[in-house]
């Protein structure tokens, strides 16, 4: 299907439009940067003097440094938080769902300009100075429900026998998730497969020639089949102790609910 | 560690808690309690002093329906409903041409292209756009240099300016859905429409159309709800009679000191934006998990 041509040359001029309108800002922007002249109006010929001053200036420097502590701030929180929510929504049954679906959404929705004034005024509401970490509190507000919902689609599209297969294999919870959950969405992006090796227990069960490699499905077949076999586990069921009011917090072991 | 884990494995329940609790603290803590404490204050008054007077009513949401404020809701509903059509009519052909006209390889390329220019600041974009909108601008220049006008056009400040502006921040988000769902068209039901004799625009009319609405909704609401909601690009690159009820909302935080009021018109597009997506993310539900 490969070269065949749908719709005329239209669609080739339109689609090659909007992709210079797309680049032109980016390009006039670089362009402008060698310009000679302090207002960017008239072309005075060419320099490099703005890289320098850009080098000398301080406060640019300063404000480089703050927006990467940010970054990284922010990052680091939220690659947390949210992979250890999105582990609880990538989980086939969940109760409550679409409560917390709404809370997890509701950020990504509602206007920038609202969700920006009502955290200033609460912010000053707690007399919270604003600051470079009100920054990143806000930002971590903003941006966890990314990964939540990205990661937890991510992981609702994986195979959970093969975590399933890890546990009756012998690996606790804590491996399981670093050597198999972890490194399973990375599984494209990451070729150099010693670093994720399965454990050892793993291993030991597959065929000499996958020994040491990353758990890819194909791999993993055989002993899929194997830990179905072997499940004696049955699924969980809240305790009939329990006030009713709280059995909605029970949930079936994220790594049990398999069909 | 390991009693750690068998503790959590007599209660799952608390793993589940544990698992949860940081965004759950966080999204509730800075993101609905705020929201909740915003709501409260559009119902209280502001002070001659600038502080919030705790008498409750609703004459700010009164206030809110004056000619003069609907006259911003009108214009940002408008720059919105243009952003969103001129969106979907640049996308659409780019999105086509992606999911179908393109081998697989360019396909990676061009996609990433869409993509990358959204990797720089948005500020900075902004501002490309004010170099090459002003007077003395990228535009001017050359049109004065080609003869074409013998005088600068006056681009920026006005609301074709930020009708720009805001197209083309919002273009990807209606690129990418688009792109998902076309991807997933079956190309033969094309060839099926023209040996049943349909033309090419009937052809896309009443089949490609049709099929790709889902996309076309859930970029619409992408679209839309950004671009009503925008304060940064009519602030830069609109003048003083392009005020949207973004800016209308900052204002009454920023210059009035009028935060009961400002609360309540920021409630008033909260609302908006959720009653849409209601209505309409049920149509466009699909295509918007995908591209998430």
């Amino acid at each position: 299907m490969t070269g065949k041509r749908r719709g005329g040359w239209g669609l080739s001029i339109s689609t090659t439009a909007v992709y210079l309108f797309l680049y032109a800002p980016i390009f006039v922007l670089m362009i402008y940067s060698f310009n000679r002249s302090r207002l960017s109006a008239h072309w005075l010929g060419f320099t490099g003097e703005w890289y320098a001053v850009l080098w000398r200036d301080e406060q640019i420097f300063q404000s480089l440094v703050n927006s990467l502590v940010v970054a990284a701030g922010v990052t680091l929180a939220c690659v947390v938080f949210g992979t250890m929510s999105a582990l609880v929504f990538s989980r086939p049954r969940l109760r409550g769902k679409a409560l917390l679906d709404g809370v997890v959404y509701l950020p990504l929705v509602i206007p920038e300009i609202v969700i920006a004034v009502a955290t200033v005024i609460f912010f000053s509401l707690l007399s919270l100075k604003l600051s470079l970490w009100t920054i990143v509190i806000a930002h971590i507000t903003f941006c966890v429900s990314y990964v939540i919902i990205v990661v937890g689609a991510r992981l609702a599209g994986m195979d959970r026998s093969i975590q399933e297969a890890a546990l009756d294999l012998g690996a606790n919870e804590w491996a399981t998730f670093f050597r198999v959950t972890l490194p399973w969405p990375l599984r494209r992006f990451w070729p150099p497969p010693c670093w994720f090796s399965p454990p050892r227990s793993m291993t030991t069960l597959l065929p000499p020639s996958s020994r040491g490699f990353a758990p890819r499905p194909c791999r993993l077949r055989s002993i899929r089949v194997l830990s179905v076999e072997l499940r004696r586990r049955s699924m969980p069921s809240p305790p009939s102790s329990w006030p009713p009011r709280f059995r909605w917090f029970w949930l079936p072991r994220g790594w049990s609910a398999v069909p | 560690m390991e009693t750690v884990l068998q503790f959590f494995r007599r209660r799952p329940e608390y793993r589940t808690a544990t698992l949860l609790s940081g965004s759950l603290i966080w999204l509730v803590g800075f993101f609905l309690l705020p929201l909740a404490y915003l709501l409260a204050v559009s119902f209280a008054h502001r002070s001659p002093y600038g502080t919030i007077d705790w008498t409750l009513g609703v004459a700010n949401y009164v206030r809110a329906f004056q000619p003069l404020y609907l006259e911003v809701y009108w214009r940002s509903f408008w720059m919105a409903l243009i952003t969103t059509s001129s969106c979907a009519l640049l996308g659409y052909p780019v999105a086509y041409t992606l999911a179908l006209r393109v081998s697989k390889r360019w396909k990676t390329v061009l996609l990433m292209l869409v993509v990358v220019p959204f990797w720089t600041s948005f500020l900075i974009r902004t501002y490309a756009w004010m170099v090459i909108l002003r007077s003395e601008g990228v535009i001017n220049n050359l049109l004065l240099a080609l003869h074409v006008i013998h005088e600068p056009l006056r681009l920026l400040y006005t609301p074709l300016a930020v009708m720009i502006g805001l197209v083309y921040g919002e273009l990807p988000f209606m690129i990418l859905p688009l792109y998902a769902v076309l991807q997933k068209f079956d190309p033969t039901l094309l060839e099926a429409a023209q040996d049943l004799g349909a033309s090419r625009w009937s052809t896309f009319l009443r089949v490609t159309l049709p099929l790709s609405a889902p996309g076309l909704v859930a970029g619409s609401i992408l679209v839309f709800i950004a671009s009503v909601g925008a304060f940064v690009t009519p602030d830069l690159l609109g003048g003083a009679r392009t005020m949207m009820v973004g800016n209308l909302i900052q204002n009454q935080f920023a210059v009035a000191r009028d935060h009961p009021f400002g609360s309540a018109v920021a409630f008033l597009l909260t609302f908006l934006v959720l009653v849409l997506v209601g209505v309409g993310l049920r149509k466009g539900e699909q295509a918007t998990q995908e591209i998430l």
